[in-house]
């Protein structure tokens, strides 16, 4: 016979209670670790998704402005939309290739029904297959508030400072010609206009031999423009226009040298008959001027039309800023009274004039120094004046041509004659810094409230905060964060336009 | 005849407090990783906001040497200029982004870094590599959780 001993009813008892504890404790765990495991997976959810949001959306904002050298500039490569309410929208414009401009769109946009729950969705639009819309996507969700603000630098709308514009090409809408400060009212019935309109096979000329040049007296062209702007450079286009035959070596260069002819300067690098006929860039010379060159005469300012102002520089903070001077009163950058034309030297230290090249292209930067009579770049106008200093020259090679003098040039080779008896200039651009009231954006504040896909705790949590403009208070069992970085728009910021 | 014992109490008991010890275990494991997230997270703040300070001032060299030892975990005294407006920029992001600073609370310093507590860190500090060389190593430290986490993010740039 078998004797069994079984449990007695404490041990059982006490089994039971012990094993109810580590069951308990081990489910109590088991809820606060699954509890925790959803709570991190739904913050891991909300700190992820924000920050692919943000980086996609920087990534686009570094890329805003971009565009090949051959394509159009683009006039706003992000624009902002807001609403005053929780989702603002952006537009950035860009190429992604030589032949593909894209806008990139983001904006959130209600879920279904759910008026809590927005995604945010991509747009890219192909701006140059007739705005094909190459996706329009989700790439978030969750998302309760997206703001951006535009920022640039020190600058606030209606800033009128260097760096607050948007520098750009600026063509004059209307020219005329004058002599002597304006006292002379000349004409030249070719049109100026034909310098700025890009086609460098077109020139304007006013010649001794038309009876229209007026070979005494300095000589003006004074331009219009359709905006104010600041001028910040000029592209001349070297061209042969006007040269009938002959041929110019670019190869051994397009200064015009001294002492290699018998008196005379000449070139040494073209073959007869170039030069013999009005070019239109043999030595020509001019200086950009804003003003007369005395300020007592109110009929010797050239430009009745209008005058300039100084720019809110950091030099020239609130110096003369706010007031429009008649021309020639005032320097900007100089705090002392100076009386004389605001103009550019293309070298300060040598000279006053800038020399178009016969053949090449060449960009002159209006860098003053801010000293007295440099400081074009300081000031901002409709108004622009081009002083012609030096009138065209023409080359003479052999007794054939005109004002051939054997005594002082040397056959077979350009000997520039001055005869003073054309003035002509070729095409050029202006590029000035236009200021349109509201600043472009050269910085963009991205700014994002994400919530997580799920309540979490048994009580509400009371969340308030601002993100731009939007204010938001909310109670309940959502996790949220916010999420906050600003991207420079390099290519707006380092652009040459 | 079979003898066969039971489990005494206190065998139970020892039995009971190592399967507690386990939980204890996993739970700190639990809160271990909360703080890592936690971590991660700041880190991740915290090198956005980095890299907003560092576009800043890339794009004002100008500037450059204005930006050391900027201390935004406070305003600027006026904004007057870009390098005020840009500090006001970051500590308002820092403060959106973080724990506000709370008033009274002093620059962590000293000791142990992962020891601080009640102390915030949240500057700018510009140095030139080597005098004259324009190259600058910008570093921003940026402390969340009343200087519970500290993180530092580091840049050289070339400013000629």
């Amino acid at each position: 016979m078998q004797s069994e001993k079984g449990f007695s009813l404490v041990e059982m008892m006490i089994t039971l209670a012990i094993s109810a504890i580590i069951i308990g404790a081990a489910f109590g765990s088991y809820t606060i670790i699954s509890r925790n495991f959803e709570w991190q997976k739904d913050m891991k959810y909300i700190s992820q998704s924000a920050r692919n949001v943000i980086e996609m959306i920087q990534k686009d904002i570094r890329n805003a402005g971009f565009r090949f050298e051959a394509n159009a500039s683009i006039a706003d490569p992000v624009k902002i939309y807001d609403a005053g309410d929780c989702c603002d929208r952006i537009e950035i414009i860009y190429d992604e290739t030589i032949n593909k401009r894209v806008k990139i769109e983001y904006k959130l946009q209600q879920y279904s029904s759910d008026n809590t729950r927005f995604r945010l969705y991509k747009k890219k639009t192909n701006l140059s297959n007739n705005n094909t819309v190459e996706f329009d996507t989700p790439i978030a969700d969750y998302i309760e508030a997206l703001k951006f603000t535009g920022s640039r630098g020190n600058c606030t709308d209606g800033d009128v400072k260097k760096g607050c514009g948007i520098e750009q090409l600026v063509t004059p809408s209307s020219a005329r010609y004058v002599t002597l400060h304006g006292r002379n009212n000349n004409t030249c019935s070719d049109d100026i206009l034909k310098i700025f309109d890009g086609d460098p096979t077109t020139f304007w000329s006013c010649t001794r031999d038309s009876g229209e040049y007026d070979t005494n007296n300095t000589n003006y062209l004074l331009l219009t423009f359709p905006v104010e702007f600041r001028p910040t450079k000029v592209i001349t286009n070297g061209s042969l226009s006007g040269v009938n035959g002959g041929s110019f070596d670019l190869t051994q260069g397009e200064n015009f040298a001294r002492g290699v002819c018998a008196y005379n300067s000449c070139f040494t690098n073209t073959t007869h008959p170039w030069g013999t006929s009005y070019p239109t860039n043999l030595n020509t010379s001019f200086a950009f001027i804003r003003a007369g060159t005395s300020p007592s005469a109110v009929s010797d300012q050239i430009h009745t039309e209008g005058g300039w102002r100084c720019i809110a520089n950091p030099v020239i903070e609130n110096f003369f800023s706010s007031s429009w001077h008649p021309p020639g009163v005032r320097n900007c950058g100089d705090n002392n009274y100076y009386y004389g034309n605001l103009n550019y030297n293309q070298n300060i230290s040598s000279g006053p004039s800038i020399r178009i090249n016969p053949v090449t292209s060449q960009t002159i930067k209006f860098t003053g120094d801010g000293s007295a009579g440099h400081s074009l770049d300081l000031s901002y106008s409709k108004y622009l004046t081009i002083r012609i200093d030096s009138e065209g020259d023409r080359c003479a090679y052999s007794s054939a041509d005109e004002a051939w003098e054997s005594r002082y040039h040397r056959e077979g080779v350009c000997n520039i004659t001055w005869q003073n008896d054309y003035i002509a200039m070729s095409d050029m651009a202006i590029y000035g810094e236009v200021f349109t009231g509201t600043i472009s954006p050269q910085e963009v504040k991205v700014e994002l409230l994400q919530r997580s896909p799920r309540e979490h705790g048994n009580t509400d949590r009371n969340f308030s905060t601002t993100i731009g403009n939007f204010s938001i208070n909310v109670n309940d069992k959502f996790l949220r964060d916010n999420y906050l970085t600003s991207a420079t728009m390099r290519n707006v910021y380092y652009q040459s336009p | 005849m079979n003898k066969q014992a039971g489990v005494s109490l206190i065998e139970a008991m020892v039995a009971a407090v190592v399967v507690g010890i386990g939980f204890v275990a996993i739970y700190g494991i639990t809160t271990s990783s909360t703080r890592v997230l936690l971590n991660s997270i700041d880190r991740e703040k915290g090198n956005m906001i980095a890299n907003m300070i560092m576009e800043d001032i890339v794009i004002d060299v100008e500037n450059i040497t204005q930006y050391h030892n900027i201390n935004f975990s406070s305003s600027p005294l006026s904004q007057t200029n870009s390098v005020e407006k840009k500090h006001e920029k970051w500590k308002s992001a820092a403060d959106k982004m973080f724990d506000q600073v709370q008033s009274g609370s002093t620059e962590c310093s000293g000791g142990n870094p992962k020891e601080w507590k009640n102390c915030h860190y949240r500057k700018v500090e510009v140095v030139e590599t080597s005098s004259g060389s324009k190259v600058y190593t910008i570093s921003v430290h940026l402390s969340n959780r009343e200087g519970r986490a500290v993180n530092t993010f580091k840049r050289t740039i070339n400013a000629e």
